[in-house]
């Protein structure tokens, strides 16, 4: 009878030696290398902003024109909404990591509506906000420029997570393979520490 | 719920072949042009990135000198000077040689770490149509009267969007490689033990990475101003924020390929190992360090290139080229060189990377005057120019002497020997004569002599220009030649080092059958050492 158990295919499946972990992380050292040069992309916008502002400032006494509104109150929302994303998307990864693919789902979908209430929020934002263009030259550039160039990177960081949420689902990702998921998660968060930074120097700081 | 509950059950798919298990798309080719359309074969990506950069090189070169002949007989109209100008150094930079040396990478990374493919595929195909497309606007921008400080609006930014889609494009195919060379090395094949080629792609694409964006956030700015808001402040004077990055200290990005693969071309005619590996390595890591000039903006910073930081990058990157020059000499000297067209490709272009890089030397220093504000304000100061046309003649005949000795892998063939080495001859001669006319007419300020001979110096920096077109016309042609000719083995040199020479020339679809373990940085030479010691 023993023997019989033994010979069986599914018990000589669970003693076999399990598959190596894919040694070439090759999705996440990509969206690494991605991470940098986006990094550096806003790197340089801020540079810009920053020049300017202190240049404004030493000369004139003033950056923002005096009609423009720049609120606090609404950026501020936006980036509560984003630091709750940081866990939720970390939440997915540590899901994974488990094998716990229903909280893997579910974490990927909190992180997307957040992410999505920060488009509506930014919306709201430029709502109010209101800065034209030919007038507030070049403030309004900058912080359009700026915000904009986060919003696309927020678009595509969630166009990621989907791709890899129905990766997920088609069975790809396991506690032992994960890669995917764990590259999301750090465009993810590069995307957050963007806004971070975006928000301290053209919100708080103004 | 439920059907998230367990892992759904996946079915594997059936590896009918190596190929197919690894390259995929190479399997499914429908062969011709929807075949390479299609593709996603590291080899011909590679092929078409090399023939389109050439002739993108043709066209940098000729607009560079129909600028220079302009400069020593007026004939165009005057809004077109800016416009050539310009897109001659977008040409040279963006167009040619750092889509050369990607071309390049693309081909010959993923043999060199002994991988069978290169790190995605689709993006990699995606990236070559979109800095080819990219490309092709770009060129249609500028015919249209648009450019930086064009006079056509919409032609302004048709070039902003077109240069953006390359330059993502250039850093899509970037990713690629670093990625390649990074995550799917060979087991054994560390990173201190991959071939300096791959090794300065790594620097190389490390820096683009880097500072391509930044250029790209700048050229956002300017395209936003310009198409959204009244051109008030960054529409204003443009070719000025874009031009840090045609000068020095960033311009020797493109060369950081250059050094690598004129190491590996060395090494490889010489038949020995590489001399004091570990030292080229860091001198190839800290000329890329040295190089990073993205904080160099005069149009933000104008007193940036008289700072001591800027002053110091330009004076300590000739240290660095000094070692790599060193350990090229010592190989040299190690081995017996077969004096090979590639071989003089690669002397000619540390010669004149040399010079170009003891120019920027004198460049810095302000004593010497040669970029103050008398210069700056009739335009990019001539010894500037002068420097940069060395540092992207130097990276083509880098670029050139590559070709010319992979192209048994690339295309299956030896060229035509002599007639390359002609080209060499005459790339060489071609570069030098581009760029030394302007540097030494950018001592005019100090030598009144130098005032009256402007157009002398202008039409012979035109000529050299000519020669450089003809020299790569000639490689062509050279390559073409070598058709028929003998059918080259692997190790298409006999002294091959690195797994490149461990395929077949050209590679099979999948790259390699199987790959022994690596444990040093020749494993060519290795198996041969061993074979002779038995």
């Amino acid at each position: 009878m023993a023997a019989t158990v033994t010979s069986s295919p599914m018990l000589a499946l669970g003693r076999a030696e399990p598959p190596p972990i894919s040694r070439p992380r090759v999705l996440l050292v990509g969206t690494a290398f991605v991470c940098a040069a986006i990094a550096m992309l806003f790197a340089g916008l801020i540079g810009i902003y920053l020049v300017l502002r202190t240049q404004a400032l030493a000369d004139v006494g003033t950056w923002l024109p005096a009609d423009v509104l720049v609120p606090l109150t609404q950026p501020n929302m936006m980036m509560l909404t984003l630091v709750l994303s940081v866990f939720t998307i970390q939440w997915s990864v540590s899901a994974i990591k488990n094998d716990d693919r229903p909280n893997t789902y579910l974490a990927l979908a909190v992180s997307l509506l957040l992410a999505f209430s920060f488009i509506v929020e930014e919306g709201y934002l430029y709502s109010l906000m209101k800065w034209n263009l030919a007038v507030a030259a070049p403030q309004a550039s900058l912080v359009y420029a700026i915000t904009g160039a986060h919003l696309a990177m927020i678009i595509s960081a969630m166009v990621f997570v989907i791709l890899m949420g129905f990766r997920a689902l088609a069975g790809q990702f396991t506690s032992r393979q994960h890669d995917g998921i764990a590259a999301a998660a750090l465009y993810w968060h590069v995307m957050v520490a963007v806004y971070a930074l975006i928000w301290f120097v053209i919100f708080v700081t103004k | 719920m439920a059907i998230t509950e367990t892992r759904p059950a996946t079915q594997p798919p059936a590896v009918t072949s190596e190929t197919e298990r690894f390259v995929g798309l190479v399997d499914h080719d429908p062969g011709g042009l929807a075949g390479f359309i299609g593709t996603g074969d590291h080899k011909a990506l590679g092929r078409a990135y090399i023939l389109v950069a050439l002739l993108f090189g043709v066209v940098g070169y000729a607009l560079d000198g129909v600028y220079r002949a302009q400069q020593a007989k007026d004939f165009l109209p005057a809004d077109r000077v800016g416009e050539i100008y310009s897109l001659g150094h977008v040409t040279f930079v963006l167009l040619c040689v750092i889509p050369l040396f990607i071309g390049l990478a693309t081909y010959l990374a993923p043999l060199q770490v002994g991988s069978r493919t290169i790190a995605f595929p689709r993006a990699a195909a995606l990236a070559f149509w979109g800095w080819l497309l990219g490309s092709y606007l770009v060129i249609t921008s500028y015919v249209i009267n648009g450019g930086p400080d064009g006079s056509r609006a919409k032609g302004v930014d048709l070039f902003y969007v077109s240069l953006a889609l390359a330059i993502v494009s250039i850093l899509v195919a970037t990713v690629c490689v670093l990625t390649t060379v990074i995550a799917l090395r060979t087991p054994g094949l560390r990173l201190t033990r991959i071939p300096l080629f791959a090794w300065s792609m790594v620097v190389a694409g490390s820096l683009w990475l880097l500072t391509l964006p930044v250029l790209l956030a700048t050229m956002l700015l300017v395209y936003i101003d310009h198409h959204y808001g009244n051109g008030s402040s960054f529409s204003q004077a443009q070719w000025g924020q874009l031009s840090w990055a045609f000068a020095q200290p960033q311009i020797y990005v493109v060369a950081i390929p250059a050094v690598g693969a004129i190491s590996d071309i060395i090494a490889t005619l010489s038949g020995v190992r590489q001399q004091n590996r570990g030292v080229m390595m860091t001198a190839v890591a800290a000329f890329g360090i040295l190089s990073f000039g993205a904080y160099a903006q005069p149009a933000w910073s104008p007193e940036v290139m008289n700072q001591a930081l800027y002053v110091a990058m330009g004076v300590l990157i000739l240290l660095p080229l000094l070692g790599l020059v060193a350990g090229w000499v010592t190989t040299l000297q190690a081995g017996k060189p077969l004096l090979r067209s590639s071989l003089l490709f690669s002397l000619g272009a540390a010669v004149t990377l040399l010079l170009a890089t003891f120019a920027g030397v004198l460049y810095g220093l302000k004593q010497m005057q040669l970029h103050d504000a008398a210069w700056i304000e009739r335009g990019t100061p001539p010894f500037a120019d002068g420097q940069m046309l060395l540092v992207v003649s130097a990276a083509l005949l880098a670029g050139l002497g590559a070709l010319v000795h992979w192209a048994p892998k690339l295309f299956g063939r030896f060229v035509a020997d002599g007639l390359a080495k002609v080209a060499a001859l005459v790339g060489l001669a071609g570069g030098l004569l581009a760029g030394l006319p302007l540097m030494v007419y950018g001592f005019s300020h100090k030598v009144s002599a130098l005032v009256g001979a402007a157009t002398t110096l202008n039409a012979i920096s035109a000529f050299g220009s000519l020669l450089v077109v003809i020299a790569i016309v000639l490689v062509v042609v050279a390559l073409v030649a070598g058709r028929g000719g003998e059918q080259p083995t692997a190790d298409a040199w006999g002294r091959g080092q690195s797994l490149e020479w461990a395929a077949d020339s050209p590679p099979m679809a999948a790259n390699f059958d199987l790959i022994d373990r690596v444990s040093s940085a020749e494993p060519l030479l290795d198996a041969l050492e061993a074979q002779e010691a038995h």
